[in-house]
């Protein structure tokens, strides 16, 4: 009898941000420099159409909804970009506000994509309460389109629950996958490109 | 698989109640209300986590219905179809049954050969297999366990010895093994060939160095139980043949089969079976669980001493019909061995695979009687339990006959306290009318 551990449920696999990303970088790292620019066009396009996408529903609406935090931690983080600022000589505490100020935003979707990568209690948790918060702060406007297709609110509900769940998890995902091809393709790209700059000179 | 019932709990939890929490943040927006959906899908999902899980679970009183929702360990991609059910019968005493799930396959395998050598860690599971393996065995066999850490009520079925670092009660019962073994050695010089099973378990082996005269009949039992149905498995914690008192006795492990129980990194339990030979163990019930400050004893199943017998035709057995055939003045008599009137002399007793020979002399004939030894049929749980009770009530009616006191009868049989005091005082009535 061989080894007898059942594989990952098609559903965990599917969900599985890691997989697709390894999966895009083997498809792309040893990729012709032709095929490689055409896979970079073509990603690049399905990232650009899915950036509005998970700007609007994802990134803006955990924006508004942190604002509340943002507000209570502006002086904290004012202050540490001005120390900053002072210790560097540097006019850097700006973009470091902004930074932070972002991050606030993106902290549950930086935990969804990272957290799957370790196998711990505790991290599981607080990936599932990142999955959670990000899944309530886009549903107010994806609700908002999902009301509009229906007068039942039944309906309504279980369309925005379907519609929450793609823009929280399926839009991010997606990107994530689409901004990696992309990557790999451009540097499967200059890799050949590098190559054949190779041959030529080895030639003369 | 699709997805995994631990997934699709996920799914639900953050879908309806997430969805619950938006519309909060939508309809009362500034109030906090949005957090009590909120914390029920996290709640929700986290139970998904065993570890989380377990602990929950360990929380909760042993009464708490929500407890036998929460399987003791799983991980979502490793849950078996069905989980063993687990029953604990009116009369107390607790009992595993598997079904057709990997727990089941699993103890397939390790019931292929005859002896087990359960090696694990401390908290690595190796007690909670051994624990499912031998009340799976004590459904229809007899099962002496040796447990230096032995509990009331975690054994159930069993014969236990052991509690409490109890190391003479240990000896004793492998004194009874080696009586047994002798037993059915004589039995098989005289022809007998199947004999049913026995199992002996015993966990923390290493402790068997400190029991007197135990490593001999571990020994005996591991070198030549097969052919008695007497079967060996042993727990311990590493291989070592110094661990286990075998020095100089190292291809006795050859008769075992090894299995070494082992947490993955993810959590998992697996058997493994070799190198590159592993198979997951799935959700078993924790023997602590089981554990009670007031077990009752009412054994389970057992198989009757005594088959039953019925007589073989003689056009129905190839031997039988060969013997008429060659022996001229030869005669069948099923099921009338010895004939009414007539000195008669036993020639012997053969016993074949489910079929008794006895050969005599009549007059001056030869009679054989060939019967067919039908196995006994184990009954539905309820008939088993009648059974019981009405043999707990017997042995208490013959204690009040005796004169026996109701505590001193009570505590040699336990059981039901209700019953078996009606049926004593039946018998102490007996005794002074």
């Amino acid at each position: 009898m061989g080894e007898n551990t059942p594989r990952s449920s098609c559903l965990s696999r599917m969900l599985d941000v890691r997989g697709y990303v390894i999966a895009a970088r083997r498809s792309s790292v040893n990729a012709e420099p032709a095929a490689a620019l055409f896979m970079a066009l073509i990603f690049g396009l399905i990232a650009l159409a899915l950036f509005p996408l998970w700007v609007t529903f994802d990134l803006l609406s955990t924006w508004d909804f942190t604002t509340a935090i943002r507000f209570a931690s502006e002086d904290a983080i004012y202050d540490m970009a001005y120390q900053v600022e002072g210790w560097t000589n540097l006019s850097v505490g700006a973009a470091l506000a902004g930074i932070v100020f972002t991050s606030f935003t993106l902290l549950p979707s930086l935990f969804e994509l990272a957290f799957p990568a370790v196998s711990h209690p505790l991290l599981n948790l607080v990936l599932i309460i990142s999955i959670v918060f990000d899944y309530i702060t886009d549903w107010p406007k994806a609700s908002a389109l999902a009301s509009q297709w229906t007068d039942n609110s039944l309906i309504a509900f279980l369309y925005s629950v379907a519609l929450t769940a793609f823009v929280s998890v399926g839009v991010q995902a997606l990107l994530v996958v689409a901004v990696t091809v992309v990557i790999f393709s451009l540097l499967a790209l200059v890799r050949g490109g590098t190559q054949r700059a190779t041959v030529i000179i080895d030639q003369q | 698989m699709l997805a995994t019932l631990d997934e699709v709990i996920r799914a639900v939890s953050i879908g309806l109640f997430g969805g619950l929490a938006g519309t909060a943040v939508v309809t009362f927006p500034g109030s906090p209300l949005w957090l009590v959906p909120a914390g029920a899908a996290v709640a929700g999902c986290a139970l998904t986590i065993p570890e989380i899980r377990n602990e929950v679970r360990a929380l909760l009183p042993d009464s708490a219905t929500v407890r036998g929702l929460l399987p003791a360990s799983s991980r979502g991609h490793e849950r078996p179809r069905e989980q063993p059910e687990r029953t604990q019968e009116r009369t107390g005493t607790p009992t595993t049954h598997g079904t057709d799930t990997p727990a089941v396959n699993l103890h397939e395998r390790l019931d292929s050969t005859p002896h087990r050598l359960v090696v694990g860690h401390t908290g690595g599971g190796k007690t909670t297999l051994l624990h499912s393996m031998a009340t799976r065995w004590a459904e229809t066999s007899r099962v002496i366990v040796c447990d230096p850490d032995a509990a009331p009520g975690m054994w159930a079925g069993c014969e236990v010895a052991g509690y409490g670092d109890d190391l003479s009660s240990i000896a004793a019962s492998l004194n009874e093994v080696r009586n047994e073994i002798t037993r059915r050695r004589t039995a098989r010089a005289g022809g007998v060939r199947s004999f049913p099973p026995l199992h002996l378990v015993v966990d923390e082996a290493h402790m068997l160095r400190e029991v007197p005269d135990a490593l001999p009949v571990i020994e005996d039992v591991l070198r030549r139980g097969r052919k008695l149905n007497v079967r060996a498995t042993l727990g311990t914690q590493d291989s070592q043949v110094g661990t286990l008192g075998l020095e100089g006795k190292s291809a006795l492990l050859a008769n075992l089969q090894r299995v070494d129980v082992v947490r993955e990194p993810d959590g998992r339990r697996v058997a493994r079976f070799g190198k590159d030979d592993t198979q997951t163990i799935p959700n078993l019930p924790d023997p602590e669980q089981f554990i009670t400050r007031n077990p009752r004893t009412i054994r389970v199943r057992r198989v009757p001493a005594e088959p039953h017998r019925k007589p073989v035709a003689a056009e129905q057995d190839d031997l039988l019909t060969t013997l008429l055939n060659s022996v001229p003045s030869a005669s069948a008599s099923p099921g009338n061995a010895s004939g009414n009137g007539v000195d008669t002399v036993p020639l012997g007793t053969v016993s074949t695979d489910g079929n008794e020979v006895q050969i005599e002399e009549r007059g001056g004939d030869i009679t054989v009687n060939v019967t067919q030894v039908v196995p006994p049929r184990l009954g539905g749980t309820r008939a088993r339990k009648k059974a019981d009770t009405a043999e707990l009530e017997a042995r208490y009616r013959e204690r009040g006959a005796a004169g026996v006191t109701f505590r001193e009868a009570y505590a040699e049989l336990k059981g039901s306290k209700e019953i078996a005091f009606t049926a004593w005082q039946e018998g102490k009535g007996t005794r002074t009318t």
